[in-house]
This record gives C-alpha cells, structure tokens and sequence, in this order.
C-alpha cells in the first residue's frame, strides 16, 4: 500500500494554518487576521484570510463550525476553523522541509531570538 | 488584539455603507455573512485604535480586495453565477436574440413577414368579429341582454309583429325589463327649404329606455307619442346632427319636414348610437305614432294583420332566453285562442334570438362568412407556425454545435430553451408590431366588402382594448406553437456525443420526423382551405349559370320617392305615367317600367293572403304569396319569360277591370291542373260586411326568385302599380346605353316632370343583385387569398425539408452512387421520400377538407360540399407545387459526385 503524501502547502497557506494553531479555540476570520498582522508585521486582507480558509477547508487541512453572532459584528454570524489531522501532517512536512533547507544558514538567514 | 479575545463591548462606528454593499454584491452567499462580520468586527477595532478616519480607509481597502477577489473566484468557476437573477438572464437573452437574429437577416424578416401576415390576418378578422359580432349595437348597454323575438311558420322565421302583436306580447312579458318595437324606412327630410333623403327608425316610446342608450340633449318619447295623430316629434342621431346641424345645441324645437309633414325636433341621440340594427346607421328615430303621418299604405296601428315591426327585448335579470320564449309561446297560444275566428296565429311558434345572432339584417349576412374568415385565420396561422416550426428547427440544427458547447460550458437546459423561447418571442413580438401597423389599415377594409345596397350601411371597426389583447395573445400562442417543440428539441440528450459527431446523418432522426410532420401537416392545412375556396369559386360560377329568373344585366334602375314630395294617389299615377312615356322616348331605351322593389336585394318584399275561388283551402297552402306592384312591360323589361296569357300593358289603369301576373309555382299551387289564366282571387279573407275586390289572373310568367338564389320557387303576385297604387317606386329601364349616358337623361326626364319629387340611386340592377352572392364572393375571394398563399408557404416547407434532407444525406448518397446505384435511383430515392412526405399530407387534407366542405355548406349554391371537380383541381394545383418541390432537391441529389462527397469528411 503506497502512503499517499500530504498536500504541499504555499507559504500564505502555512502561516494562516499557524495562525489557528496559535489562536486555538478562538480561532475565526478577524483574529486569524488579526494575528497575522501583529506577528508578521504586514497588512493582510481579510478576504484573502477567508478564501485560504474556504480553499483548505475543501482540501480536508481545516475543519470549521459556524459560531455565535456578536453584536460588534453586526450581528453577523463568526466561521471558527481548528486544524485537521491531514493539515497537521501538511503543516509538519512543510516545517520539516523548510528546516532541513535552511540548516546550516542560520548565520545568513538570522536566527530567531 | 485583546480587545478581541476580550469582545470589544457594545457597537460602535457603522463601516461605510456603500463599501460593504460592494462586499455584499460581489461575493458569494456561501461566504458573505462571516466575511462582512469579520471586516466589521475588525473596523470596530481599527476605529478604536487609529481614528475612524483610518479605519473607513482599511475598510475600503479591504473592500475592494474582497471584490477584486470575488471577481477573480467568478472567472474560475464554469457555473454562470448563483446571484443572477431572473431578469438578469432574460436581458442577456433578448441582447443575445436580437445580435442572432441580425446576423441571419434573411432568415429574421421571412420570419417576421410571416408573422405579421399570420398574426395580422388573425387581429384583422378579430377586428371586424369584435366590432360585429361581439358588439352588435354599439351605444347601447350591456347588448347581451337584448334578444330578439320572432316566431317560426312551418319552419321558416318571421321577424315581423303587427302593433296589437305588440301590444298583447309587451303587456305579457314578465322575463322582459322591456320590448321595443321598430321598422324602419327611407324619407324626405326639408330644413329650411334643403331637401334631402335620409333614413328613419320609427320606434316605440321607450325606445331609448330599453336598448340603454341616453338621450343626452333634449328627450326621448313619451307614451303618448305612441297614439296616432298626436305631436309630430323626432329625434336625430348624434351624426345626423353632427353633419345636419353642425352639432348646434339650439336645434331642439326646430321645425322640419319629414315627407311632407310638420316634425318638431325634441332630441339627439348619444354619440356612437346608429339605431336598433347592427351594420345600419339611421339619421332620424320617429315615435311609432307618426307611423300614419310618414309611411305610405295608411294607418297600420291598428291593424292586426299588418306585420311590419321587428321586436327586441331586454332580458330581465336572471331571466334566460328559453324563459322568453316559453313566455312568448303561452302569449301566442293566449292570442291564438282569443282570436280563433279569424283562424289567427295558426302554427305559430315562439323562436328568441340573441341579437349577435338574429336571422334578420346584416349581422346574419356577416356571421357565417366571419364565422368562417376566424377559422381560416386560425387556419393561416397553424401553417404559419409550422413552417416557422421547421425553419427553426433547421436553425437548430445548425446551431446545434453552439448550443452543446454552451451545454458543456454549465448552461443549464432550461436556460438554452428560454434562449431560444426569447428569439421565438423577438420574432413575433417584430410580427405583432408589423401587424398591429397594418391593421389600422386593413381593419377598415370589411367596409370594401359590403355589398352595394340602398341601405344605410355603417361598419365602423374600432381598434380597441379588446384587439390589442387579442393580438397580444395570438403572439404568445404563435410563440409557443413554434418555438416550444424546436427549443425542446435543440438540448440534446448527449451533449459529448454530438459535439464530436454534428452533422453525421441519422443523428438527427427524430428532428427530422418533427419537420415531416410539420410540412405533411402544412400540406393537408393547405389542401382544406384550397377545398374551401375551390367550392365557393364554384359556388359563384354556378350561381352565375343559375337563372333567377330574369334578366338583370342590361337594366338600369332608379329610386323615386312621390310620398315624401306629397302626391295624393291621383297626381302619383299621372306622374307614373307622363314618367314612363318620357323614359320610353329616350333613345336606345328598349322598353321600361316600374316595379315596387327589386328582386333579390337585401330589402325583403311584402306578403300578403289571399283566397282563390274554386281552391279548398288546406294545411299545405302557404302562409301568404310575395307581392309586388309593378308597371306596364315588367316582364318585357326584365325578360321574364311569360308562359300563357299576356304581360301586362299600359291599359291596366284605375278604371278597367283588376289584373295581375303570377308565377308558375302559385299556378301550382292554387289553380293545380286547372288553367290560371282568367282565374280570379281577392286579398285577404273573405268578410261578411263587403263584397270581395276580385282580381283575374292575366298572365302566368317563369319563377323569379326573390330574396336569394338558393330558395325554393315561391309563389307570387304582381299587380299593376296603376291599378294598387303605391308612392314608392324603382323605374326599371332596359337598354344598351352605358349607366352615366342614361343616368343623365333620366334625371332630366324627372327634373322635366316635376323637380321636387326625389330621384336617386340611378345603378345597374345587376350591382344590386349581386347582393345575392355577397357571402360567396366574400368567402371565395379570401379563401382565395388565404389558399394561394397557404400553397405557396406548403411549397416552400417541403422544398426545405427535400433540401435539407439531401444536405444531410451526401454521404450516404455520394456511397450509394460509389457502389453502382445510378442517378436514376438516387433519384428516385429523394423523389420517393419527398412524395411519400407529402402524399401522407395529401390524405389528411382530403380527409380535413370534408369537415370544411361541410361546414362551408350553408354558403354553398349549386355545389355539393364533397365536389368532385374541386377536389381535382385543388390535387391538381398542389401536385404541380409539390412537383416542382421534389423535382429541384432530387435532381440535385442525383448530381453529387461520389468522389468529392467521400473526400470532403
């Protein structure tokens, strides 16, 4: 039986799947956001956010379940999304892959602090 | 952030509207709630943390990257976008429709030609039924109520009352709100010293009340207008007053004179009112109890014997026709028994008419031949449909590759044939307007095809409401007729099979089925209007062999009205005389005379009885003999041939014995084996108070019909105009002077005698009798019309699909021809199927056209519905058309060259 590998992932694609992992429960389209633009620094749009979820979610890397409205948001309904089994694997593979690359580098590409 | 994970309590700024509208819009259901919650979320955070300036700012970039996004997205997906909505497509389709349609011109205005011609010929006829039959008394209320009542004799309907009938049935009638009586008559009409003709109604007091049409200025009659000999009044027609009076308010209590006599103007009739007969326009309506004062002959008020009034009732509520005319039975058997003596009313039976359908007047002259024009129209338009059936199947055929590309691209199914619904729809919407364009012409054309008449013929055709929808509707079943089985047929099944293999024969089989069916279809519509036309052509030249018993052609005629100049009886039979010596004088005038009316023109003659001596009086005798005062050579004038005894001559005047000429049928009938000629009779029944007036018999002459040529021979009287004196007289002039040469010396000839007795209408007698074949020369030249034109469109369907056939069948032609068939059987192969096509559409025809043979029948003189000769000629002419049909795709057929064909796939 031939182990069918996990989807590669695009870069945009691992840093909103680390972005749920951060987040954990509280995990939907505005923190995701959110998140990313304190962490990386620069502005994100939040309908690219959501399309890269809807993408994932129909690639089986993320689960999602409809949640509460609030009123700061207008009453509208919130989307929470938590990483898949599959989209851990994916996301492992790409961590693995990125690091095994960049091994030996770390004086050019700055270690983090 | 931790205001986030916190919930940032309560609600602050809105985010701009228009930009989360734009969202809104463009992104799809499945996402936009959480996507317009996160960017408003996310405002609520930015307008707290940078100032609510910069955070409409982010919105609005953030906007427009979500709709910069969404359009991306759209691009991606083959599926046409889940927010379209219903409108949406139909714009997009009729753009579409219309660019289609410009790019096969050709094909558009044949098809929007048709249409206009289908559908105009439809609103067209619809126009006239609407205004004749659907509306029989314009100006007057809620028509369907008015009936009219008349009684059958041995089978035969009789529409005329006496008075006292009246009177007897009105007080009877408790289904009625009312009954009115009416006649009318020609008149002499002095204002202010102007003399002039013009018809009169002479009507019941509550005329105006039960027909339901006001008297808007001044007033309608009284009751006591009713009584002989009181006030003369009259009311005048809207038009009259109009063109009379020039609408001036102030004509109440004008005096004029209407034949000779003294009339006070009381009032005017609403406007669009014409009278009580549908077809007809009366200038003047007189209250009944003038009826002594106007017409000729005396008071007949009183008189029980004299019918002369037509009756129509108003239905009252609740009440229905067959309630009526149960009554009107119980007031006839009431009168019977009351009047047993007189052996009154004997065989009479109640018959009420609606009045759209009454067997009296012009209606009952336009409703068969409209009757049938609606189904010839219907007829039309079927072919029409089903030739426009095939083009577009032929359309859709060719179009199939585009249609399964648009399959394959995520059209839906029902989308491609709203598509193709929507050209339907453009076509004959093009068609309607073209249509709806011509018939402010062609509406006013039913007026062309009223015959030539004394009476005052008015056929207004309003365009109204009520066309309009009609038209609209007709479109709408055309489109669906023609353009519902060709879309349904043109989403194919499988849509990979026929993108690889269009135009492979025999993959169209089941659409080439439909258009056979349809040309096989046009062919039989065709055949049975054809038919049509074919037996009332016959129809006309077998009523023109049929000899009506005199000469009409060579015959001048000209009306002369003493009564309204007011000749007393003497000073008439002078004038009667000096006339006829001065028209005998003319040159090229053969002989003259003078009759009380003209045979067979749409004014019906009077009846009378009368008892013969020596005749037993039984059941089989005739209700009464038709009756005619005519002056000296009548049968000369009118070549009507006289078979024992003499014509009558200028010797028959006042003071000699009293004559009269009979026809062969009475001789029959009252004299049977026993020789008329000298035999006696008198008018009426025999009385105890006076001796009898007897009249001897001078000459028996050949039948003559009287009112149409289809009757059977009737018996009738002539008497001498000199001898039963009567105001009113045609002049009768045989002679081979063109009609303006004599037209002119006639009039002097009066004008020389006495200037103001009226002489008008000088015509040729045969216009007149024409009359009598109105209704077959109307139905014959429009089925004429309506056939040729339906032959030519068969021609044109079956030439198309012959053509198409041979088109898709090349290849198998150009192999059949490579493995040894000749051209001869090639062919005869194309020849077969196209005569197979339309032979199966000749059987249905023939079949179809028993059905319209009978239907047609009442219209028919002379001719059975199943004529053999018709039958022949109509195969005849379609076996040229389909000749020439088949002849053209075979012989093209027969030349394809194998070896091109074979190479070309």
């Amino acid at each position: 039986m031939t182990r069918i590998p996990p989807p590669v992932l695009g870069e945009f694609e691992q840093i909103v799947m680390l972005a749920l992992l951060r987040l954990g429960p509280d995990a939907y389209g505005a923190t995701v956001s959110a998140e990313i633009e304190t962490r990386s620094g620069r502005g994100v749009s939040v309908s690219a956010v959501h399309t890269t979820l809807d993408r994932l979610e129909q690639k089986g890397l993320v689960k999602s379940r409809v949640g509460d409205p609030t009123p700061q948001r207008g009453g509208k309904r919130k989307r929470h999304y938590e990483v898949a089994a599959l989209g851990m694997k994916a996301l492992q593979a790409s961590y693995r892959s990125i690091r095994n690359m960049a091994d030996g580098l770390e004086d050019l590409l700055g270690e983090p602090a | 952030m931790t205001l986030l994970r916190q919930g940032f309590g309560g609600q602050g700024a809105r985010p701009p509207y228009l930009a989360s509208w734009l969202v809104a819009r463009a992104v799809a259901d499945r996402r936009r709630e959480e996507l317009l919650g996160d960017l408003e979320e996310l405002f609520q955070v930015q307008s707290h943390e940078r100032g609510r300036r910069e955070a409409r700012r982010w919105y609005w970039r953030q906007a427009a990257n979500a709709v910069v996004d969404a359009i991306r997205d759209r691009r991606r997906q083959p599926k046409p976008p889940a927010g379209d909505s219903f409108m949406q497509t139909i714009n997009q389709d009729l753009r579409y429709a219309f660019r289609s349609l410009k790019a096969s011109p050709g094909f558009a205005t044949v098809a929007v030609l048709m249409l206009a011609l289908g559908i105009g010929a439809n609103s067209t006829i619809f126009s006239w039924v609407n205004s004749v039959l659907l509306d029989p008394m314009p100006g007057s209320a809620r028509t369907k109520e008015l009936v009219q009542f008349t009684y059958l004799y041995k089978g035969d309907v009789m529409p005329s009352f006496s008075f006292p009938d009246y009177q007897d049935i009105s007080r009877a009638a408790k289904q009625v709100t009312g009954i009115i009586g009416w006649d009318d008559l020609s008149v002499g009409i002095v204002v202010d010293r102007d003399a002039e003709r013009a018809w009169a109604e002479i009507v019941t007091a509550n005329f105006f009340d039960v027909i339901g049409a006001p008297v808007p200025v001044g007033r309608g009659f009284t009751a006591q207008e009713e009584l002989p000999g009181t006030a003369a009044t009259v009311v005048l027609s809207h038009a009259y007053w109009q063109r009379r009076f020039n609408g001036d308010p102030n004509v109440i209590g004008r005096q004029v004179k209407i034949n000779s006599q003294p009339f006070t103007i009381v009032g005017v009739a609403a406007k669009g009112f014409h009278g009580a007969v549908a077809g007809l326009s009366y200038d003047l309506f007189l209250p009944i109890g003038t009826q002594p004062a106007v017409m000729p002959g005396g008071g007949r008020l009183e008189v029980r014997g004299s019918r002369w009034l037509s009756l129509v009732g108003r239905l009252a509520p609740g009440s229905s026709r067959e309630q009526a005319r149960a009554e009107l039975d119980s007031t006839i058997a009431s009168m019977r028994t009351a009047w047993a003596s007189q052996n009154r009313y004997v065989d009479f039976q109640a018959a009420v008419f609606p009045l759209d359908n009454s067997p009296d007047g012009g209606i009952s002259v336009l409703r068969p031949v409209l009757l049938i024009l609606m189904a010839v129209g219907g007829v039309v338009l079927l072919i029409t449909c089903a030739n426009l059936a095939g083009l577009l199947l032929a359309r859709a055929s060719s179009r199939q590759r585009e249609i399964a590309i648009r399959l394959s691209m995520g059209a839906g199914r029902w989308r491609i044939v709203q598509q193709l619904l929507i050209e339907g729809m453009v076509l004959a919407g093009l068609g309607s307007v073209a249509a709806l364009v011509a018939l402010q012409w062609t509406s006013g054309l039913l007026i062309g095809f009223a015959p030539p008449s004394e009476l005052p013929i008015h056929l207004d055709v309003a365009v109204d409401a009520r066309v309009l929808w009609f038209t609209a509707a007709i479109a709408i079943g055309t489109v669906l007729l023609f353009a519902l089985a060709p879309a349904a047929m043109a989403a194919p099944a499988d849509v990979a099979t026929t993108l690889r293999d269009v135009g492979a024969a025999g993959r169209v089989f089941s659409r080439h089925r439909l258009r056979r069916t349809l040309v096989a279809a046009q062919v039989a519509l065709s055949i049975s209007l054809l038919v049509g036309a074919g037996l009332c052509i016959r129809s006309l030249s077998a009523a023109a062999k049929m000899t009506p018993g005199f000469q009409a052609e060579g015959v001048v005629v000209g009306w002369l009205d003493l009564f309204s100049a007011g000749y007393t009886s003497e000073q008439g039979r002078d004038f009667y005389a000096r006339a006829l010596d001065r028209v005998r004088a003319i040159p090229g005038v053969e002989s003259v005379s003078l009759s009380r009316r003209i045979p067979l023109g749409f004014m019906g003659g009077g009846f009378t009885d009368l008892t013969v001596e020596g005749h037993t009086v039984s059941d089989d005798d005739p209700q009464g003999v038709a009756l005619n005062s005519v002056g000296p050579d009548y049968a000369t004038t009118m070549r009507i041939p006289v078979v024992k005894g003499r014509d009558l001559s200028t010797n028959d005047v006042s003071k000699q014995p009293l004559v009269a000429l009979i026809t062969e049928t009475m001789a029959r009938i009252y004299w049977k084996d026993r020789d008329a000629v000298g035999g006696r009779f008198f008018f009426g029944q025999p009385r105890p108070d006076q001796p009898p007036q007897w009249i001897t018999v001078a000459g028996v002459v050949k039948d003559i019909k009287q009112r149409s040529l289809n009757e059977r021979p009737q018996p009738v009287v002539m008497i001498p105009i000199q001898q039963f004196y009567t105001p009113n007289a045609v002049v009768h002039v045989r002679t081979a002077t063109g009609l303006d040469t004599i037209s002119g010396e006639l009039q002097r000839a009066m004008r020389d005698i006495d200037p103001r007795v009226p002489f008008y209408n000088v015509s040729r007698l045969a216009d007149h009798t024409k009359a009598a074949t109105f209704q077959q020369k109307l139905a014959g030249d429009l089925l004429v019309v309506f056939g040729a034109l339906a032959l030519l469109l068969a021609g044109i369907g079956s030439y198309g699909v012959l053509s198409y056939l041979v088109g898709m069948r090349r290849r198998e032609i150009g192999i059949r021809l490579a493995v040894g068939a000749t051209q001869g059987d090639v062919f005869r192969l194309i020849a077969g199927s196209g005569a197979r096509l339309i032979g199966a559409g000749v059987i249905a025809g023939l079949l179809l056209s028993i059905g319209v043979g009978i239907g047609l029948e009442s219209l028919l003189i002379g001719v059975k519905p199943i004529d053999p000769p018709t039958y022949a000629g109509v195969i005849g002419a379609l076996t040229i058309v389909a000749t020439i049909a088949c002849l053209l795709p075979a012989r093209r057929a027969a030349s394809v060259d194998p070896t091109t064909t074979l190479r070309e796939e």
